[in-house]
This record gives C-alpha cells, sequence and structure tokens, in this order.
C-alpha cells in the first residue's frame, strides 16, 4: 500500500482577488490510507489546500494529484463528479441539512454519486444505520430532523455521511472544533478508527496541535506551504 | 429523480410561510393579468358581434363615431337626421336587403328611447348570433306600445301594461324617480301603473301621449337591453306640436286627430343596413355610411390609450409579484446558503444547484398562474350578469382559450427568469464560499 493518496508539485494558488499567493507548495506527498494531521494557525490556507483536495477549486499552477488524478486537468463538472465519487467531508461545524431527518443526511452521497451507492453495498438505508451504529449515534435520533441535535451528535452524523460508499479520502476541517475537550479527543478517536477500517485516507485539519497524538503523520501547514503570510 | 423531488420538497416544506405568501401574490397578479387581457379580448368581440349583422350604418354626414355609438349601441345622438328621400333612397337602392332606423332623442328615466319598426327585432341579432326574443309580452301592436328591454324593465321595475310617458332628451332622470315612487305608493284600484312626469319637467316632457308597455325583451347581451323600443310613427306623433326642440305653446293634438296627419317618419337619425350586395354610389342626400368594423377600429382606437394602460398596470402588478419572487426566492437562498454548500461539496453540479431555485420558481409560478386563470375565469362567469348591464358586454368565452395560455406562458417564463437570478447567485456563491460553508 504505498500509492499516494495525495502529490503535490510545485503547487501554486491565490484567490481571485487576491493580490499575494495563498499557498506555494513546492512537493508534498500522502500514501494510501496514511491518516494525517495539518495543522497550522488561521488563515495560513488550510481550508484553501483542502478546497483544492476537494477539487472546489483549481491550482493556477503546478500539479495537484489526488487518489492518481490529476484534478486541474479534469474540467469543473468532472470535478463535481469525481469529488461525490471519492471523497468524503466533515466541516467545523453546519455539516448537514437542517429540515432532513439523520438519515437523510446520511445517505445523501449515495444520491449524488452512484459509485458510492455501489460501493455503500445492498441497502443504503442499512449501510446508513450500521455506520450510525458505529458512531454511537442513538437509535431514537435516526428519523428526527438534523437541527434538532446536539453538536456532538451533528459530527457524529456528518462522520457517518463521510464514510458512506467507502470514499478513498476523507477530509476533515477542524470537525472538533465546537466540541469540548473531553468529547473532542472522543470524537477524534472514533474518526480515526473507523477511517482505518475503511481503509480511507484522512486528512485532518486543526489549528490546534494537541490534538496530534492519534495520527500516523503530522505536519505544519507552515512548513510545505513557502507562500509569504504575515 | 424522485429523490431530487423529495429534497426539493422537504426544502421548501422549510420554507413554506414565505413561499405561500409569494404563491398569494403571485396568484393574484396572474389572476388580474388574465383578467384584464381576458376582458380587453371580450369587450373587442362583444362589441363586435353586436355590430356584427349590420353590413353599413347610414346617416347625415358627420362623425362616423356618432353613428356608431348612436346607431349600433344607441348611445348619444346624431347631429343630423336623414331626410325621407334620403330614406327612401337607401330602402329602395337594390343593394339593400333590409333596412332598421334608429331615432334617439327621447328618454324615459335615465333609459333611452329607440324609435324604430318591428325590423329592428327581425334583423338584429343578440351577443350569441339568435334573434331576440320577448320574456313577456310582443311586440308593438297599438301606435303608443312600447318593447323594454330586459335591463329596462328590472331597473324600473315595470311590467306589461303599465304605462310611461317620454321625456325629450336624456337629462330628466332624478326628478322623474319621485314621480314614480309617488306614484306607486298610491297606485290603488287600477291594475296598470302610470309612469309619467311631474308638472316640474312640463316645459320638456311629452305629457300628451301615453305609451303602454306590450312586452319585454328577454336579455340579449346587446344595447336593446337598456332601451326601450317604441314605433318611428310613435315618436312622429310626439313631435308634431313641436319645433325646433320645443313644444309649440298652445297647440296640442289628441289621439284621434293623429289619424289626420302623415305620421310616416320624416327624418330618422341611423339607419342600420343589411346589404344585398355591394352598395352602388348613391347621388343625392349628402349621406354618409359607415362600415361598423371600420367604425369600431376607430373606437378601438380611441380608447387604445386607456385600453393599454390599463394592461401596463396588470403588467406592472405581475411584475411586482415576480419580483416578489425573485425577493423571496433570494430571500431563501440566504437561507439555504447553508444547504447549498452542503450540496456542493457533497458533489452536486453547479446546474444542478441552479435548477433548484428555477424548478421551485417555476412550479410556484405554473401553479399560480392555473389558479389565476380558473380564479379569472370564474369572475368572469360570476360577473357576466354585471358586465351586460354595465357594458352591454356579454362574455362569450368561459373556457380557457388559447390566448390565456399564452398569457399563462408569459407568467411562466418570466418566473423562469426571474428565478434563474438566484440559481446563478447560489452557484456563484457556493464557488466562491469554497469549501466551507458558511452559517
Amino acid at each position: 500500500m504505498s500509492t499516494l493518496a495525495i502529490d503535490i508539485q510545485a503547487l501554486r494558488f491565490s484567490w481571485p482577488d487576491a493580490t499575494q499567493l495563498q499557498l506555494d507548495i513546492p512537493a508534498w506527498q500522502v500514501t494510501q490510507g496514511q491518516r494525517v494531521f495539518l495543522h497550522g494557525p488561521s488563515g495560513s490556507g488550510k481550508s484553501t489546500l483542502l478546497a483544492l483536495l476537494g477539487g472546489v477549486n483549481v491550482a493556477q499552477a503546478g500539479r495537484c494529484s489526488v487518489l492518481g488524478q490529476d484534478l486541474s486537468r479534469l474540467n469543473s463538472a468532472t470535478r463535481d463528479g469525481w469529488r461525490a465519487d471519492h471523497v468524503g467531508f466533515i466541516f467545523q461545524q453546519f455539516n448537514l441539512i437542517p429540515y432532513l431527518s439523520v438519515l437523510a443526511n446520511v445517505t445523501l452521497p449515495c444520491r449524488l454519486s452512484a459509485r458510492r451507492r455501489i460501493r455503500g453495498g445492498g441497502d443504503v438505508i442499512t449501510t446508513a444505520q450500521q455506520l450510525l451504529q458505529r458512531v454511537g449515534l442513538s437509535e431514537t435520533l435516526w428519523h428526527k430532523p438534523a437541527m434538532l441535535l446536539s453538536i456532538g451528535q451533528q459530527q457524529r452524523v456528518a462522520a457517518a455521511r463521510a464514510l458512506i460508499g467507502q470514499p478513498e479520502l476523507v477530509i476533515a476541517d477542524e470537525p472538533t472544533s465546537a466540541l469540548d475537550a473531553a468529547r473532542q479527543q472522543d470524537f477524534l478517536s472514533l474518526l480515526a478508527e473507523v477511517c482505518s477500517e475503511a481503509g480511507a485516507t484522512l486528512v485532518y485539519v486543526s489549528h490546534d496541535a494537541r490534538l496530534a497524538a492519534e495520527f500516523d503523520t503530522v505536519i505544519a501547514l507552515n512548513d510545505i506551504n513557502k507562500a509569504a503570510h504575515v | 429523480m424522485s429523490d431530487w423531488l423529495k429534497l426539493m420538497l422537504a426544502s421548501a416544506r422549510n420554507r413554506a410561510g414565505t413561499l405561500l405568501l409569494c404563491w398569494v401574490a403571485l396568484c393574484l397578479a396572474s389572476t388580474l393579468l388574465i383578467a384584464v387581457e381576458r376582458l380587453r379580448h371580450e369587450a373587442r368581440d362583444s362589441y363586435a358581434r353586436t355590430a356584427a349583422g349590420i353590413d353599413l350604418i347610414v346617416g347625415a354626414r358627420g362623425s362616423a363615431l356618432e353613428l356608431l355609438m348612436a346607431g349600433v349601441f344607441h348611445h348619444g345622438n346624431v347631429r343630423q337626421e336623414v331626410g325621407r328621400a334620403g330614406i327612401d333612397a337607401v330602402r329602395t337602392h337594390p343593394a339593400v336587403a333590409w333596412v332598421v332606423p334608429v331615432t334617439l332623442g327621447d328618454s324615459h328615466r335615465g333609459h333611452a328611447v329607440v324609435g324604430t319598426t318591428s325590423d329592428y327585432l327581425e334583423y338584429l341579432r343578440g351577443g350569441d348570433g339568435s334573434k331576440i326574443t320577448f320574456a313577456a309580452g310582443q311586440a308593438t301592436r297599438e301606435r303608443f306600445d312600447a318593447v323594454l328591454g330586459a335591463d329596462t324593465a328590472r331597473d324600473l321595475g315595470y311590467k306589461i301594461g303599465d304605462t310611461l310617458t317620454l321625456a325629450h332628451g336624456e337629462s330628466l332622470d332624478n326628478e322623474a324617480k319621485h314621480d314614480h315612487d309617488h306614484k306607486h305608493a298610491h297606485g290603488a284600484g287600477g291594475d296598470s301603473h302610470d309612469h309619467n312626469h311631474g308638472p316640474g319637467e312640463a316645459a320638456h316632457a311629452h305629457n300628451d301621449f301615453r305609451f303602454t308597455v306590450s312586452g319585454i325583451l328577454a336579455p340579449s347581451g346587446t344595447p336593446a337591453d337598456r332601451v326601450i323600443l317604441v314605433g318611428q310613427e310613435a315618436l312622429e306623433a310626439l313631435h308634431l306640436t313641436w319645433s325646433g326642440g320645443m313644444p309649440l305653446p298652445g297647440v296640442q293634438i289628441s289621439p284621434e286627430q293623429l289619424r289626420h296627419f302623415d305620421l310616416q317618419a320624416r327624418h330618422v337619425g341611423v339607419l342600420l343596413v343589411g346589404l344585398q350586395q355591394a352598395l352602388q354610389s348613391f347621388r343625392g342626400e349628402a349621406l354618409q355610411a359607415v362600415i361598423p368594423a371600420q367604425a369600431l377600429d376607430q373606437l378601438w382606437q380611441f380608447l387604445d390609450g386607456g385600453e393599454r394602460l390599463l394592461g401596463l398596470i396588470s403588467k406592472l402588478m405581475l411584475a411586482l409579484a415576480l419580483m416578489g419572487l425573485v425577493a423571496t426566492l433570494l430571500a431563501s437562498l440566504q437561507l439555504r446558503r447553508r444547504e447549498l454548500s452542503i450540496l456542493r461539496v457533497l458533489g452536486m453540479r453547479p446546474w444542478q444547484l441552479m435548477l433548484l431555485p428555477l424548478i421551485e420558481g417555476v412550479a410556484l409560478a405554473g401553479s399560480a398562474a392555473l389558479v389565476g386563470l380558473g380564479l379569472s375565469l370564474a369572475g368572469l362567469h360570476l360577473l357576466t350578469p354585471w358586465l351586460q348591464h354595465e357594458f352591454a358586454l356579454t362574455p362569450l368565452h368561459l373556457l380557457p382559450q388559447i390566448d390565456d395560455f399564452i398569457v399563462l406562458s408569459c407568467i411562466v417564463g418570466a418566473a423562469a427568469i426571474a428565478s434563474l437570478l438566484p440559481g446563478v447567485l447560489a452557484t456563484r456563491r457556493a464557488l466562491a464560499n469554497g469549501l466551507n460553508p458558511k452559517y
């Protein structure tokens, strides 16, 4: 298992209205199945890097190959499809569509991607229920609208949604920052575990380096990013 | 695809309140727009139908519009009448199939009196193309018989056998009413009521001759509904003692003396003519023939400004409602920002993202337009009696017409364009947001 999940070469990116480069990464690789902890202060370009890895935005120069696919060579619609097929996301907050039920939220990626529907195996609802059980979300909550759940519960649902249909890459953008310290560690361990079970590469981003204990690789963004930051 | 439908429905249900308000506004606006367009068409149709059976309107030289209004709609009067020579020339012309004379100038309590012949009911047609029939009684048989239009009879509350006197001109309405009520209250004994004018109006009233109601017409959707038909000889008799629009002082003629006079009409206001073939050129009295369709065109040109204003107002209403729709969709976009970001990150394509508000807007506007169509047709149906009475307008098409669907698709098209805007913004914003759903 030494294929590269992420292979970045001479990548440069700046937001359309910005005057200076946001990212300037000469090289960065992540092996498939690895759990990577990426940390850096706010505004250092963490979320930007994730947007590039997910194919939401494209670098102006260089190579950004994810799961063997050079994303800058794909057009926008193909990238959207690719993202739906291969990447699971967990955000800091507001992961879920508030008026949909927990189950409907979890199965959403399978509705957007045939690949994930097939890889989810058999019945999408059953898979979703197994995942919800795995992340420890009480069965009484499964049919409730997502907005009725606590933040901690919502993040568990988000984890289940990110993992449904076995995406090869899971991207987590400070998913624990809204949780209290005890729950932060719980959630992190859970996420690391389920990603290992699924064989998914996990890129976990946080400004808080103390959470890094569970991870195979710990990287400071400023070490790989040469763009000047104030 | 049913997944998407479910998602859209769930999303819409989440914003049910604002969407409902917007939908109601759209319903009202499309009702108004369809109704106004409808009325414009129906008015044209109905008036065109009223004039349909008449090939020519012949009168003394003057305004074509005046001839049309007086002759066909019995509204106003002509400034000059046609003399005997002219009448005979038209009547005996080989091209003429029939002639219906129409003489105006007298009234009874606000209803115009039309001096004509039995040919009026023979040749003029109702709004739906059928002959005008009697609801009660019969055509005039005695010289001083009168036939009332349906609305006239209803407004005045007259029955067969009631009597009435005429007033010269059109302006004696209000004073006459008092008199009428008074008479009614004291109508003891006799089974018929007198409807004449008080002494105050004697100078302009034709009190020397009394008309008896011989028949009441069924509603026909034509100007006949609102008038009183009398024989032209009767009008001639009324005016024997008149000269220059005023009664000759001290001259009185009793009904018995009338047989000494030639009561054949010496003047007629307007001649409605049915042609056998194209009327050849006629050289004699200076006459003017008006082709009704042409005069109607003139009328529409004359009314065009007001009509267009009405159309403009209803279109503005619709524009406002559509702006309301855009505002609602934009506001909901604010609410949906998170939702759309999430969907975008989960791999939904930008065009799919644009489709969500588009489908929502089109569904809202489409259903609102259908409801509007239903409401305006129902309204037209309910208001038919009123329209007939107030505007002599008989709407014929109580089912949806092609024109309605054109208006309808305009509404939906405008709504589609309007809801593309939030869609474009949604896509842009979702992209500019990058990965992070903002709150």
